[in-house]
């Protein structure tokens, strides 16, 4: 009886064993006259994806399926995106000059090395994998080129344990020095990652140009970012307001993503989540509170290519004394000052209203760096009407940044900000 | 007589003083140097609580740092560390008394020793654990260095005591100006969150086989000129699967004299062709108008520096066309506040022309802000095309000029 139990155990640990590997995506890119395609499983797959680790069920709903990660530090986001019905593209996270990492240091480099290795081992057979990410944006800011020599071992390494998903670096923006550099140092890298922002308006004709060869994904794209925008006077980066990044989103895929289907094999929007990077509200998609702004209903068009039943409303214009967004606004201490926001309901009835404070942050990180955020200053509201605030700016000099904030009923929301300065008499 | 009796006392002279030699060998035979390592007092940093100081131990909200009894190592007790940082967190640290604070002169080991600690997990396996290693001398100038998988047994942290190993010359003591004659004591630091054991900490003999070597990618120009854009795989922009606008001609009538002198190009291109040029065709209503530039690096995509002969150069190339095409020059750097100079070419930049060929001269004072730009980083040389235009353009080089950057036909230097 216990032979016969135990032979029972082995069979379905057996079949169970096989159930999972059968799940392994076999992931391939495929050349023809069309140029280049991606396979899953040997159907055409084009990426829809969000750069996510989170809401994967928001991600899915809204039509994505595939997500972004950018390092190996948590396998639940594997899991969790193989039960949405996700795949992965994996980053493996391999460390950035800028961050202090010595690639002429031996020993580091052959730790790291062994670190991603075993990562590969433990996952290259997980079924929401779809392709290797290795590194991102170890090219911004770096001066040794043997980072790249790290990148070959590692996709050499992958080629050779690991034959059913192909490898991706990631760079910061086109350049044709780094395209040069992973032609030349690595060949074992199937696609190109590019991460560009104001950029992505001319990656298509650049990565030609460039004359990189092999096909390309946007691995991260979106509205142009705090290191591309206009600053005014004092050194305040200028964010636009929700409405204009909903609509520069919705070109760029339309007109630029969507429209390179010979080279590019798909994209993943940047971020769905919430970061800070220079303001709270720059890159994501959803408030640090959780709640999803009009980003994600232009994923969803995107991506579905219909809006959802209930759309968040949108705010299109924001002035401070009647002067936009772009301009400088300086006030003096405890000045009364009105603030106006133009916006568009999308058919929501009732509409909540939230105004904010923060101290300026002038952050000069980059690359996605960790940013702190900063407290909420407390202020005092005048009079408050459907579409402008007035309230007193505060009683120190500084440098401050007012956020409207407004929201439907089911917390879909847009957001817009202006900085201005608070001096003496 | 008296010589007979002079030989025979130098005789016996020279053998009784024979006798009184003593063999040496050729080379003196050294004294034993005592082993660095096996002269250092200070092994051990902990082995228990009874025995080695610990300090910053006191429990808060960040850390525990705990002295705990069971399965230990060695000693009477082990360190049970347990950390989870967060906002409140400003110092999440330790640090061991070491020789109860005596300044270590860990110099003459510094390369064939490493810290060898015990450690192990509660549950789980792991393959780094967020946390590092300082040492601190007398001015309280700390250099740092962290596990490295190759340092941990089995490369995993897990439920059994493992031994980890941090070589001392990975703690990059120079260059945080610590002085490693005067140690006072070893820190650790954690960060992030974690839970593990460790237990005998000590200063071992090690030969740790790793190098840090400083990468060179950088050439010097010194001599001119200085060849430039004569391998193709080195240029971007010409792609006729996508557009006919520029192209390559392999066999040009831009051959000049230089390129057949020895520059500092052709000592580093092996794979040198001196009749590379490109023929433009450009039409600015055309569908593929954006496909207006193309370049080439100074020096194989590496760095270019060429910061001893810039301020006497101009950039020379020629061009075959009816009329001289607008094109905008673009010099980028890899580094620097500026990264970009750019100029279009002037009348003054045309410095001879026959039979429809003309010699550019832009000097490279004639760019705006050149005096701040990093020339020890170059990268590559642009060219837009701002009009439309058919023209050859080739021999492109850097040549000596040090007359007036707004007369560069008045003094050619080449």
């Amino acid at each position: 009886m216990r032979i016969l139990f135990v032979c029972f155990f082995l069979f379905f640990t057996v079949i169970n064993s096989n159930q999972y590997y059968s799940q392994v995506n076999s992931v391939r890119i495929e050349k023809n006259q069309n140029g280049f395609e991606l396979y899953k499983n040997n159907e055409p797959y084009y990426i829809k994806g969000a750069g996510a680790k989170s809401n994967f069920n928001e991600v899915k709903k809204a039509g994505a399926n595939s997500i972004r990660v950018w390092s190996t530090n948590n396998k639940s986001y594997l899991d969790s995106a193989h039960k949405y019905g996700l795949t992965v593209t994996l980053g493996l996270w391999v460390a950035q000059e800028r961050n202090g990492f010595n690639y002429d240091d031996e020993y580091a480099v052959a730790g790291q090395i062994a670190l991603l290795k075993k990562d590969i081992l433990k996952l290259k057979d997980h079924p929401a994998l779809l392709m290797w990410g290795i590194g991102n944006e170890v090219d911004l800011q770096y001066s040794n080129f043997k980072v790249w020599e790290t990148i070959e071992e590692i996709a050499k390494f992958i080629k050779k344990v690991d034959p059913n998903h192909p490898t991706v670096t990631v760079i910061a923006g086109l350049d044709p020095s780094k395209v040069f550099m992973i032609k030349k140092y690595c060949p074992s890298v199937d696609i190109l990652g590019i991460n560009v922002y104001g950029a992505i308006e001319n990656a298509p004709i650049n990565i030609r140009k460039y004359g990189w060869e092999k096909p390309y994904i946007v691995t991260e794209w979106g509205v142009n970012g705090p290191f591309e925008a206009k600053v005014n006077s004092w050194g305040a980066k200028i964010e636009p307001t929700n409405g204009f990044k909903a609509n520069q989103r919705l070109r760029r895929y339309q007109s630029i993503i969507q429209k390179d289907q010979d080279l590019c094999l798909g994209s993943y929007c940047f971020l769905w989540g919430q970061k800070q990077e220079s303001t709270s509200t720059w890159h994501g998609m959803y408030l640090s509170n959780g709640h999803p702004t009009e980003a994600v209903d232009v994923m969803q068009y995107c991506w579905k290519g219909e809006w959802p039943a209930k759309r968040a409303p949108s705010l299109m214009q924001i002035k401070l004394n009647g002067d936009n967004w772009k301009k400088n606004h300086v006030f003096i201490k405890n000045e009364e000052v009105i603030l106006d926001f133009i916006y568009e309901r999308n058919n929501n009835d009732s509409l909540y209203f939230d105004f904010q404070l923060y101290p300026e942050t002038f952050s000069t990180k980059g690359g996605g760096d960790f940013q702190k955020s900063p407290d909420k200053l407390k202020f005092e509201i005048v009079k408050q009407s459907e579409n402008s605030l007035s309230f007193k700016v505060p009683n120190k000099k500084g440098f401050y940044r007012v956020f409207v904030f407004v929201r439907n009923e089911i917390n879909q929301t847009s957001v817009a900000n202006i900085p201005f300065k608070v001096e003496q008499l | 007589m008296n010589f007979i009796r002079i030989s025979y006392i130098s005789l016996l002279f020279i053998l009784i003083s024979c006798d009184s030699f003593k063999t040496v060998n050729l080379y003196e035979s050294v004294m034993d140097q005592p082993d660095p390592y096996e002269s250092f007092s200070y092994k051990d940093i902990f082995i228990d609580s009874y025995k080695s100081k610990v300090w910053g131990v006191k429990s808060n909200n960040c850390k525990q740092i705990l002295f705990d009894s069971i399965n230990n190592f060695k000693g009477k007790d082990h360190l049970h560390l347990i950390w989870n940082q967060n906002k409140e967190c400003k110092y999440m640290g330790f640090g061991f008394a070491w020789a109860n604070f005596k300044g270590k002169n860990l110099s003459p080991i510094i390369n064939n020793s490493a810290i060898q600690l015990m450690i192990r997990v509660d549950s789980g396996s792991f393959s780094k654990i967020p946390m590092f290693f300082s040492l601190v001398d007398y001015n309280e100038k700390q250099c740092y260095s962290r596990m490295n998988i190759l340092g941990i047994e089995g490369g995993v942290i897990d439920q059994k005591w493992r031994k980890v190993i941090v070589p001392l010359s990975t703690f990059k003591y120079q260059k945080k100006g610590v002085n490693i004659s005067n140690i006072k004591e070893l820190r650790i630091q954690l960060e992030r969150k974690g839970n593990v054991h460790i237990d005998d900490l000590k200063v071992i003999s090690h030969h740790h086989p790793f190098k840090t070597q400083k990468s060179n990618f950088n050439k010097t120009f010194e001599n001119f000129p200085v060849a430039l854009g004569k391998v193709k795989k080195y240029w971007w922009g010409v792609n006729e699967n996508y557009s006919d606008n520029f192209k390559f001609i392999t066999s040009t009538s831009f051959i000049s004299d230089e390129s057949q002198e020895k520059t500092d190009s052709l000592i580093i291109l092996p794979e040198f062709e001196v009749s590379l040029s490109l023929d433009v065709n450009y039409d600015k209503n055309s569908e593929d108008n954006k496909w207006n530039n193309f370049g080439f690096p100074f020096n194989k995509w590496e760095y270019a520096d060429l910061s001893n002969i810039y301020t006497t150069s101009a950039i020379h190339f020629k061009i075959k066309s009816s009329t001289v095409p607008k094109i905008q020059l673009v010099i980028v750097a890899y580094s620097g506040k500026v990264r970009r100079l750019t100029k279009n070419i002037q009348s003054e930049n045309i410095i001879t022309s026959s039979d429809n060929q003309y010699l550019i001269s832009i000097p490279i004072k004639s760019f705006k802000n050149y005096d701040q730009m990093n020339w020890e980083s170059l990268k590559e040389l642009r060219f837009k095309v701002l009009e439309s235009s058919k023209f050859e353009i080739g021999d492109f080089k850097i040549v000596e000029f040090r007359g007036n950057p707004k007369k560069p036909n008045k003094w050619r230097g080449i």
